[in-house]
């Protein structure tokens, strides 16, 4: 199997690597490329911020890309069988014209159903929904050993459970069976409301998530003082053609047409200084009303995604995202010492993002559990960044707070055990299936997932 | 209800990325295809994909142009649904040890199903459009490849003589010729990031665009049209002084 040494990067661009990539397009090229000796992570579009996706020194990565076809569809379910490389935004385009959505989003639809099984991604509708790994059916893989596993609930159930969220490290995900949704529309009812600080954009998330499919809150992070934590609250529930104008209602599903925009290269570092991002703050909070709209799936679930390569905003310096989760109890104390911190630090970043989240699932390494999380960018290079990040490091050990694998890059491989407490119940798992370990990331070693 | 329905469009060697992205382009345009290779179980994939996808009409048939005499029973097994396209992907690389093998794959191979899809056309009244993916490579034989250049310019010399016989029958034949495509042959031999390397979406569309407009021999991209001329041109006492 022929790979080519690439330079290798998730989408905050910090760390990057050169490394040895295979890119399979056929089963016998996959089949190959997975025999060659060796350690290996495995790769979808590079959408985790941090070094989830780049493989461990001497390492190669195989990318899924290659493979994404569409094995067969079940109108009476909604079952959809794929192999992993395809990417949501396929699925969308090839499905929601005929009614049909994925159970769950993430912000951006350029990631592939394997990343969003390894990451089991959450959307804005965690508190209703849960995470993308409750509507897996059932899963191939391809194990560190050799041979191929169908696994789900029912069949390899230890196997099944720690693939979700396994960051890859259970094997290469070849299918996926995901249950898709009907929607009545392309739509979605949304309203907005302002939280004046913290505590009153957290009751207005906690108040309303019972009403409301989809809940986010942009948050002001350079907002100090009384209005530390102030927001932007929106509310979306899936609209019924009969609630579209007259020019939608005919076709309810389709999207919108809108310019495709892109960031054609690296902006230079005082792009995203503390002044201009505090006046897109000010100006976002200040310009927000509180109201009723319609607002198109595009636009609600992937705001991003119009402009693509967004991340060379950030210039060369690349940047981190930092997303944590709190617990009901300590949310409010733990999130508001992660604003002021950030807030002090002057690294601020133009978007922060604060979900309600909703109870647990049975997969030991998925992040979310019921309370609050935060996500947000803070630009590089990763000098400045560390003591920040270290700092943020202590506030979640005190609150009890935990990071997401697909976006970190810092935080201490101490503090995982504490956050992950069924971090040994997966280590068996992987144990298991991986004896040599193999199958190894960047990540993985740092975070000492393996022994 | 075979009588009814619109003819197929058949793509040999169907598992290269360039067939699959013509495929794709054809079953989005709602054209029943019938995908023709060595890989059976791989050729199932692609057209399990193609209908979930573009609820397209697609069938698989085995075939493996390695072995003379599967043309002629390709080419009987189309006899039953006529079809509107024959385009021929299939093709191999090799060295100076594997002259046969590549005469036998990209050229012989060619020439059998094409004369015998041409016949059964003159007998039953179909006018099948055949098509096949050559290369620049078999402009002018240069001593990086020229076994392979060697094959293709006697495919492109087979064409040609095609062409002219069955004009007066209405027939068309097109001669497509890419450059440097985003494939498995390029891939550590060309840069990545090369103007010159074309997307095999784009070479697709060229073809498409071939099978519908009037042309004979097209070059995809554009671009190497002109390129090759100047290649052609360089009198042969320079050329074999290059390092090409």
């Amino acid at each position: 199997m022929a790979m080519t040494i690439e330079p290798l990067a998730g989408w905050g661009r910090l760390p990057l690597v050169s490394a040895p990539q295979a890119r399979p397009t056929t089963t016998g090229e996959l089949t190959a490329a997975w025999a060659v000796p060796g350690r290996r992570i495995s790769r979808g579009l590079g959408r985790a911020y941090g070094d989830a996706s780049l493989p461990a020194a001497g390492g190669f990565a195989l990318s899924a890309l290659g493979m994404s076809r569409m094995i067969s569809f079940e109108v009476a379910t909604g079952l959809l069988v794929a192999e992993s490389g395809v990417s949501l935004a396929e699925i969308i385009e090839v499905f929601l014209p005929r009614g049909w959505f994925l159970p769950v989003v993430p912000g951006t639809k350029f990631v592939t159903l394997g990343g969003a099984v390894a990451a089991d991604i959450h959307g804005k509708n965690h508190h209703v929904d849960g995470t993308f790994g409750a509507h897996v059916a059932w899963l191939d893989l391809l194990l560190p050993t050799g041979g191929s596993l169908r696994c789900s609930e029912g069949q390899e159930a230890a196997v099944f459970r720690a693939t979700i969220g396994g960051m890859g490290l259970t094997g290469h995900i070849a299918r996926v069976a995901i249950r898709l949704r009907r929607v009545p529309s392309a739509w979605c009812k949304v309203r907005t409301l302002r939280g004046r600080d913290l505590s009153h954009t957290l009751e207005l998330l906690a108040a309303n998530d019972g009403s409301y499919r989809h809940t986010v809150a942009w948050m002001d992070c350079v907002a100090v003082g009384d209005r530390l934590g102030r927001g932007v609250v929106m509310l979306g529930n899936e609209a019924s053609p009969a609630e579209l104008p007259a020019k939608n209602a005919a076709a309810p599903h389709r999207l919108p047409r809108r310019p495709k925009l892109a960031v054609p290269f690296d902006l230079p570092e005082c792009a995203l200084g503390p002044f201009t991002v505090g006046a897109f703050n000010a100006c976002y909070y200040g310009l927000a009303k509180d109201a009723e709209t319609l607002v198109d799936f595009e636009k609600f679930f992937f705001p991003l995604d119009t402009i693509r390569d967004w991340n060379r905003i950030y210039g060369r310096r690349g940047f981190a995202q930092f997303q944590a989760y709190f617990p009901d109890a300590t949310a409010e104390a733990g999130l508001r010492a992660c604003l002021a911190a950030i807030g002090r630090s002057r690294q601020a970043s133009f978007l922060a993002v604060l979900k309600r989240s909703g109870p647990a699932n049975d997969f030991p390494l998925s992040f979310l559990d019921l309370g609050y999380t935060l996500a947000l960018d803070i630009p590089g290079p990763a000098k400045t960044l560390a003591p920040l990040m270290a700092e943020l490091d202590a506030i979640l050990v005190a609150h009890r707070g935990k990071v997401y694998f697909a976006k970190d890059a810092f935080v201490s491989p101490a503090l995982i055990p504490a956050m992950y407490p069924r971090l040994d119940e997966f280590r068996l798992v992987r144990r298991s299936l991986d004896p040599a370990g193999t199958v190894r990331s960047l990540l993985s070693n740092r975070l000492k997932l393996h022994d | 209800m075979t009588e009814t329905n619109p003819p197929p469009y058949v793509v040999v060697g169907a598992t290269s990325p360039i067939a699959r992205a013509y495929a794709a382009d054809c079953a989005a345009a709602g054209k029943p295809l019938l995908l023709v290779g060595r890989d059976l179980a791989e050729l199932e994939l692609i057209a399990a994909d193609l209908r979930v996808r573009h609820r397209a009409q697609v069938a698989v048939e085995r075939y493996d142009a390695s072995l003379p005499g599967e043309g002629r029973r390709l080419a009987r097994t189309l006899a039953v649904r006529p079809p509107a396209a024959v385009v021929a992907f299939h093709g191999i690389m090799g060295g100076r040890d594997e002259f046969a093998a590549m005469l036998q794959v990209n050229c012989a191979s060619i020439a059998e199903l094409f004369e015998s899809v041409a016949d059964q056309a003159a007998q039953d009244g179909g006018e099948p459009v055949l098509v096949a993916v050559s290369s620049v490579a078999g402009d002018r034989g240069r001593q990086s490849n020229y076994p392979y250049g060697a094959s293709k310019a006697a495919l492109d010399a087979y064409l040609s003589g095609l062409r002219n016989r069955l004009h007066p029958l209405g027939l068309r034949v097109v001669t497509v010729k890419p450059g440097f495509v985003r494939t498995k042959l390029t891939e550590g031999k060309v840069n990545p990031r090369s103007p010159l390397l074309a997307e095999p979406a784009q070479v697709a569309a060229d073809i498409r665009r071939a099978i519908e407009g009037s042309a004979d021999v097209v070059y995809t991209r554009w671009f190497w049209r002109p390129i090759m001329a100047i290649i052609r041109a360089i009198p042969e006492s320079v050329f074999k002084r290059l390092k090409l």
